[in-house]
């Protein structure tokens, strides 16, 4: 009960090596009483060292590494439980593995190498390189954490291929419980034989319990020759060595899934976050796409500290209250750009066959009234072609620059609000009558922007049952911009709202995302112009938008 | 005359493209299953295969494959010209690894898509 302050958790050692505080752990004797054997490991991070002192002085100073605490602390503990070696002999010990790392003893010093392996499964591979197991041919660990579905067998089979398996978890406890009980802990693959195992005639096993976790060391030479009593004893003790760093590889495995689980629904939250786990910080941010940049630059950036090592606690911003509604409406556009994608391609082909049966056709001796049809038919379906094309072009992240005359991003914008136009008067207003208006830009997004100002207007139309609905579309050119207003005689912006209708994911409509207005304000932007809404003299009463777009340089 | 196999599941296009070109007097096989392409560049000896990415059983890629038992590379190269609407970056940088022709859907001019064909 006395040496109860000297058993560390593993999670100890963790939060002693990641927290950035100076402090240092402090063990106490209880059995000898006298002061100069109380002593602490102290960090000293500015310097990257580990040292050992008491109150006196400092013993001992290692190089800032897990090792050397791991090191230390296990010498520490040796040291007071039996509390017969001197202090003096323990730092000895220390210094000399230090000093003398090649020579001193080979496996221990690759296995000081292994603790170093990130996964188990290049702990067990790395298991047969090691000399005193140059005989063997595969190695495993079969494992079944706590509350899972499956037991595990990781490992190499002869050949060095990778093995995994996901195994019956009483087939497990079957195995684990004859290891457990054998104790020679040799066996034949043969008295296993509900396993199916992968690899044949005798092997060793090594059973180790884990609070959360069972776990057997599996070691074959894949022939059927009997273990002698050294062989057993060497891999004894070497899983004996291995058990600490098993457990570790074990738990940072099943949080690894964890948080593969977790960045995932990270990668799809909508608006930036910085995520922080037990390393450190890395932003996920720019993993998402540019979309949400888009409509998002309002928005500073907020971090988020997730700390992944403890329970989920996800910290929001005191002022950016992300709300399930928020991310209803993202996974829809999100969703909504997929589904464009797909139906560009299932659509595709069967236009493109209808467009060269109609190519056939025409060569074909037909009368005029046939080819007129037919001609029809092709325009048709060019025009399908088009509107597929526009809308996935929407979401596509092409990013290269061109010139675009806003004429004809007019003319393909009304083309494909045509539908949403039945019943209103459009009217296309050109300053210059004659000439190109280019602009530096895609045409396409030119196309979407006037493209949602046109349907915006023709839906606050709708909402009035005017008779007389009208859209006015009109251009001025300045020094360096041609704007272009559209104008609708509807009921206009009420003054309230106006600050707001940019915010993404704001709407006055029922059916609406909220984000038409936003997203033309930030691809406007991203070419170098604007949109604002503005007043106009032809339409005192409703409401007149302008786009900004920057000329090509003459 | 040129004898020419088409791969191709969209059955319009299969069957426009045959008549398309059997008109300018080639020999036209074609199919819409992968497999049966397979067998057919197994039995005959085509000067062109045009052959369609998305088949309803396989991938072209994979008959392209299944083609290397019996053609060199540079005859693969030179023979199949690939079809797809899917112009992703991926499916084009496999296409280029092959050292294929690469024909996009859609055709934006036929007349020209049928000149890269028969060149």
């Amino acid at each position: 009960m006395k040496e109860q302050s000297l058993f560390i958790e593993a999670s100890i050692i963790d939060d002693f090596f990641e927290s950035n505080d100076q402090n240092s752990l402090i063990y106490k004797n209880h059995k000898n009483k006298k002061q100069d054997c109380n002593y602490s490991i102290l960090k000293n991070k500015n310097q990257h060292t580990l040292e050992l002192r008491n109150k006196k002085q400092t013993l001992v100073s290692l190089p800032y590494h897990r090792e050397n605490f791991l090191f230390i602390y296990n010498h520490l503990k040796d040291k007071i439980k039996s509390s017969e070696d001197s202090l003096s002999k323990m730092i000895e010990k220390a210094e000399k593995s230090l000093r003398y790392k090649s020579l001193v003893d080979q496996s221990f010093n690759s296995l000081l190498f292994k603790i170093k392996t990130r996964n188990l499964q290049e702990l067990v591979r790395n298991l047969l390189k090691e000399k005193q197991f140059h005989k063997f041919e595969s190695s495993f660990i079969f494992f079944h954490l706590k509350g899972k579905k499956n037991a595990k067998l990781l490992g190499v089979t002869w050949k060095d291929q990778s093995y995994d398996e996901n195994l019956n978890v009483t087939h497990f406890n079957l195995f684990f419980n004859s290891v457990k009980k054998s104790k020679i802990k040799a066996f034949n693959a043969a008295s296993f034989s509900f396993l199916k195992l992968p690899f044949n005639g005798s092997f060793l096993a090594k059973e180790i319990q884990f609070k959360t976790c069972k776990t057997t060391i599996i070691l074959s030479r894949n022939d059927f020759l009997y273990f002698n009593s050294y062989e057993i004893k060497r891999f004894e003790s070497c899983v004996t060595l291995l058990t600490p760093f098993i457990e570790n590889l074990i738990n940072s495995e099943f949080i690894q899934n964890k948080n593969k689980v977790l960045e995932s629904a990270f990668t799809l939250y909508p608006l930036p976050l910085q995520m922080m786990d037990r390393h450190g910080f890395y932003d996920i941010s720019n993993k998402r796409a540019s979309l949400l940049n888009d409509f998002s630059e309002t928005k500073t950036l907020k971090k988020v500290y997730l700390p992944f090592s403890k329970e989920l606690t996800l910290y929001d911003c005191e002022e950016l209250r992300i709300s399930s509604f928020d991310l209803f409406h993202f996974q829809r556009i999100h969703l909504l750009g997929e589904l464009l994608n797909t139906l560009k391609h299932e659509l595709s082909n069967p236009l493109l066959g209808l467009n060269l049966a109609c190519r056939l056709l025409k060569e074909e001796s037909l009368q005029d009234d046939d080819k007129d049809l037919l001609k029809n038919i092709e325009q048709n379906i060019t025009h399908c072609q088009n509107i597929i094309d526009n809308f996935a072009n929407l979401y596509s992240s092409d990013d290269s620059q061109s010139t675009c005359d806003i004429k004809v991003a007019i003319q393909e914008a009304l083309t494909l609000s045509k539908s949403e136009l039945q019943g209103i008067e459009v009217k296309k207003i050109y300053e210059k009558k004659t000439g190109e208006f280019l602009i530096l830009s895609k045409n396409i997004v030119v196309v979407q922007i006037l493209f949602n100002l046109i349907i915006n207007a023709s839906h606050s139309l709708r909402e009035q049952q005017n008779l007389k609905n009208k859209i006015h579309i009109y251009t001025q050119e300045s020094d360096e911009y041609y704007e272009v207003y559209v104008s609708d005689n509807g009921a206009g912006v009420d003054e309230k709202l106006q600050e707001k209708i940019f915010t993404p994911f704001f709407t006055t409509k029922h059916q609406g995302t909220g984000l038409g207005l936003s997203l033309s304000k930030s691809l406007a932007k991203k070419i170098g112009g604007d949109l604002r809404l503005t007043e106009s003299s032809i339409f005192p009463q409703g409401a007149t938008f302008v786009a900004s777009f920057p000329k090509t340089p003459s | 005359m040129k004898k020419i196999l088409i791969i191709e599941d969209e059955i319009l296009i299969q069957k426009s493209l045959k008549k398309i070109l059997s008109r300018k007097n080639h020999h036209v096989d074609s199919t819409s299953s992968g497999k049966k392409g397979i067998d057919l560049i197994y039995t005959n000896h085509y000067d062109i295969i045009i052959c369609d990415l998305m088949l309803q059983d396989i991938s072209g890629f994979d008959v392209i494959e299944s083609s290397k038992k019996i053609m060199s590379s540079s005859e693969i190269s030179k023979k199949f010209i690939i079809m797809t609407a899917y112009s992703s970056e991926q499916v084009i940088n496999k296409v280029s690894s092959y050292h294929l022709t690469i024909l996009k859907k859609p055709f934006h001019d036929i007349v020209e898509t049928i000149n890269i064909i028969l060149k």
